[in-house]
């Protein structure tokens, strides 16, 4: 009888779970269901004319931003891990600064230095001639976007491979070294091969930022796949972007499997070595060339950005755009607080209640609720919109609540893509919380929801208050979601620089985008504390 | 009516070779002490869990207060039992302090009532003054004192220790064994408890359950199960036991002395007693006398007594738990006699 009574107790939760996990996968229903009716003449057009474009300068992005962010996460890591020279704690820190730096402000900040450049085009036109003055007009927005998108995207390299080298790879790399294997020598022969799986769960994650980006791509004029798909979007051609954000999560889905599949074979090389590797001290000179080394990604990827930005706010003190920026600022909080309370609630149903009860079901809709942040958010964005779409049309009264019709959508969206952000640092939190405490509250008479209220809970606190962190920033700062999904005529702080900077209105834009700097600063603490965590 | 009984509780984990429990049955009084012993893997945790209500049996059932607490669909819920349990490395919620932790089990009493079991509570397990302490800021022993003390708050019927000394070191641990036994009957508590240690097994339970793979060896009084094992892994469990066939016993027949002999038990096909060293002596051998006789290989000093080893014909070891004053040394030979019950009067 009693068994029954738990059983019962468990079953709304069961519900809930199966719905959260549900309402993830619905843009991605949404998506499948519209893709697979007629399109017509217009998709015909596209495949003639403009996917081969997309595709092409999708794969030509990822593997410029990929690379780069590579070469400077995995040389930076290496440095500060295996060498010390002045300034290296510092630098092992403000490396990570650059994740603070969402990527179209980055570019709002660089983007004037295009007009700059015009000097440079007429001296390459008056000495090597008309071909070569087009050619270099198309090359630079590439080297400034994927440049800008490398900066900023390094530290996810870096902070994968700085842990292998420290820890994991300690044993090995010192014994190379007694070996007599030179500093290049044990750098490519063991720290690298070794690094590999950081290095691929590091860059993948590069990838899937590259590919969501929305901002940067646009204001530099490249049209990859993502800001093909708002184009159709944008269009009326709602099946065509149906279509391309199909082919964008195909395309998304072949790196995480590669990314899984070199998981999957961590598990065995994985030594769990103590030590830490002690680090060999520099002479002056190469002192200096790290420090360099170092130092340049961090000043391109963070402080020029900061330094110009913080220059152009002294100049707008007083502008009368102010009371815009705080009613946008207004409007990101408010978004950003709804969509944190309710990834926060779903992921203590989907992770803690399924502790408590240790039910398979909630554990399944629990994986299917970190889903979320694997699809791109194109795919995420016109799946929403065209549900939104579907309710404004088809529900009665709804298109009378256009607005909240369209604020459902953008949380939904919300939803979807950070749920994983609040699941993940809450998961590893219980990961930490042994079963015995749970099951002393119980045996000491405590339900199991009590023992989950007073127990559990208190004790992953902290990770709760990073998921929700993580989280608050993540929307506040998401741009490709927001710019879609947004009601008419509503600003947050994230489009608000973005609708400045394309409008060429950059020194405008220069105080909400310190603003959102500073906010994400805010969100590397509970970040970089996970990560140390994680090292342990 | 016994207050504890469990009947032929099998339990198979999915991803077990064999069954963790089999058919276990035992009882226990109210007010006594229940040990239950056994190797890592012999099944006595899980034992334990079932009782708790945190795991659930396959078959069987158990009876608290003469009514089923547990069997194969479920029965009642952990929190509903009211049963305590004290955990291996105790539990004690790191983000409360003591007071908290120890009136965590406790709900509807006032506040003065409460105070007042709390500061009871503390005098009892002697750490008057302690309340405000966080459980890192603890030693060993003063955590396995809060942790029994949190699990005696709710008054329950039954409660459960979970190996509570083998966090403790050597010196400490037979402290707080004695102090734990004294608490458990000052509040005339009935405890079961696992161990893997005889020795605590021995000094506190009145009853001891020996479990092998999952098996209940045998049930008894702790002298009963220490010098009448009903087989050779009960006798060897609880220390060193020689083995004597019974060709060679012919010799200590003849001594018609009564001594704590164990069972008849198959050692490579033969049959024999079980005898403990201490149940043995060393007699000078006299020529013609039908005495087994062992030359000295082994002489360690415990402290107490001299442990013998002898070698005896038929290749057969035999340890020797030897008191007396006069000297053993390596390559003597000695007649081995069992030690007569009335001996240590006579002096």
């Amino acid at each position: 009888m009693e068994i029954r009574r738990a059983a019962s107790a468990e079953l709304p939760f069961k519900v809930v779970a199966v719905v959260l996990a549900l309402t993830v996968l619905v843009p991605v229903g949404m998506v499948f269901l519209r893709a697979v009716q007629p399109a017509g003449e217009a998709w015909d057009a596209v495949v003639d004319y403009r996917l081969w474009g997309y595709v092409w300068q999708t794969l030509l992005l990822v593997v410029l931003v990929t690379g780069i962010a590579l070469v400077v996460g995995v040389s930076t890591a290496w440095m500060v891990s295996a060498y010390d020279f002045p300034g290296r704690a510092l630098l092992d820190w403000l490396l990570l600064l650059p994740m603070a730096m969402p990527g179209f402000i980055a570019a709002a900040a660089y983007v004037d230095l295009l007009g700059g450049l015009i000097p440079f085009y007429i001296w390459v036109r008056q000495e090597w001639g008309i071909d070569a003055f087009l050619l270099v007009q198309k090359i630079v927005p590439w080297v400034f976007a994927s440049g800008i998108l490398g900066m900023t995207l390094f530290p996810y390299a870096y902070l994968s491979c700085r842990a292998v080298f420290a820890r994991q790879a300690a044993g090995a790399i010192e014994a190379a070294r007694l070996l007599g294997e030179g500093g290049a020598g044990v750098f490519f022969r063991v720290a690298l091969p070794m690094a590999r799986p950081a290095i691929v769960a590091g860059g993948s994650l590069v990838v899937m930022e590259t590919m969501n980006d929305y901002g940067v791509v646009n204001l530099f004029g490249l049209v990859p796949l993502t800001p093909g798909v708002f184009r159709a979007w944008g269009e009326g051609e709602i099946v065509v972007a149906m279509r391309l954000a199909l082919f964008l999560m195909v395309f998304l889905a072949a790196v995480l499997c590669v990314e899984r599949w070199q998981r999957g074979r961590r598990a065995f090389g994985e030594s769990d070595a103590q030590g830490r590797l002690a680090r060999r001290r520099l002479g002056w000179g190469k002192a200096l060339g790290a420090v360099g080394l170092c130092a340049v990604p961090l000043v391109l990827g963070f402080f020029l950005p900061v330094w110009r930005l913080s220059r152009w706010c002294m100049d707008s003190v007083g502008s009368s755009e102010l009371s815009g920026h705080a009613q946008a600022a207004w409007n990101s909080f408010a978004l950003a607080g709804g969509a944190v309370a309710l990834v926060l609630c779903a992921a203590v149903v989907l992770v803690a209640v399924q502790r408590a009860y240790g039910s398979r079901l909630i554990l399944v809709a629990q994986k299917i609720g970190l889903l979320g942040y694997g699809f791109p958010s194109a795919l995420i964005a016109v799946g929403v919109g065209a549900l939104v779409v579907f309710l404004v049309e088809h529900v009665p009264g709804a298109g009378m609540l256009a607005l909240s019709a369209s604020v459902f959508g953008l949380m939904l969206a919300y939803f979807v893509r950070f749920l994983a952000v609040a699941i993940q640092p809450l998961s590893a939190g219980f990961d930490r919380v042994q079963d015995c405490y749970r099951e002393a509250a119980r045996t000491l008479g405590m339900g199991r929801l009590g023992a989950l209220w007073r127990v559990d809970l208190p004790l992953v606190r902290t990770a709760l208050l990073a998921g929700a962190t993580l989280c608050f920033v993540d929307v506040f700062k998401e741009l490709t979601l927001t710019l879609v999904l947004r009601p008419f005529d509503f600003e947050t702080l994230a489009t608000r620089i973005y609708r400045f900077t394309d409008e060429g209105r950059v020194a405008e834009a220069a105080v909400p985008a310190m603003a959102l700097v500073v906010l994400c600063l805010v969100g590397l603490f509970p970040l970089s504390t996970l990560m140390k965590r994680l090292e342990k | 009516m016994s207050l504890l009984e469990v009947k032929g509780i099998s339990k198979k984990y999915p991803r077990g070779d064999s069954p963790a429990l089999d058919g276990v049955s035992f009882s226990l009084e109210g007010n006594r002490i229940l040990a239950l012993v056994g190797a890592s893997g012999s099944g006595k945790t899980t034992m334990l869990r079932i009782l708790a209500g945190l795991e659930k049996p396959d078959a069987g059932e158990v009876m608290l207060g003469g009514k089923v607490i547990a069997n194969c669909s479920g029965g009642l819920a952990a929190e509903a039992r009211g049963i305590g349990m004290v955990f291996q490395n105790h539990a004690l919620f790191p983000h409360l302090t003591v007071e908290k932790n120890v009136l965590f089990g406790v709900r509807k009493m006032a506040d003065v009532a409460k105070r007042e079991l709390l500061s009871e509570l503390l005098e009892l397990v002697g750490l008057p003054g302690m309340a405000k302490r966080f459980p890192h800021e603890l030693s060993g022993g003063e955590r396995q004192r809060v942790a029994l003390a949190r699990a005696l708050a709710p008054a329950p019927r039954l409660l459960l220790l979970d190996e509570p000394f083998s966090s403790l070191d050597l010196r400490l641990r037979q402290a707080v064994r004695d102090e734990t036994r004294e608490i458990l009957r000052k509040r005339e508590t009935a405890a079961v408890f696992v161990t893997h240690d005889t020795e605590d097994s021995l000094a506190v339970a009145d009853r001891i359950v020996v479990m092998k793979e999952g098996r209940v060896q045998q049930a008894g009084a702790p002298q009963e199960v220490y010098h009448a094992p009903v087989n050779p892994y009960v006798a060897s469990f609880f220390g060193s036991c020689n083995f004597l066939p019974f060709h060679l016993l012919g010799m200590l027949e003849r001594a018609r002395v009564s001594c704590h002999v164990g069972p008849t038990g198959m050692a490579g096909g033969e049959s024999g007693l079980w005898i403990r060293p201490e149940d043995l002596m060393l007699e000078k051998p006299v020529d013609g006398a039908d005495v087994l006789c062992g030359e000295v290989e082994r002489v360690s000093f415990a402290g107490n007594c001299q442990r013998v080893f002898l070698k005896c014909p038929g290749d057969l070891s035999v340890e020797v738990r030897h008191q007396r004053g006069f000297a053993i040394e390596v390559g003597q030979v000695w007649g081995i006699v069992p030690v007569r019950q009335d001996d240590g009067i006579r002096g």
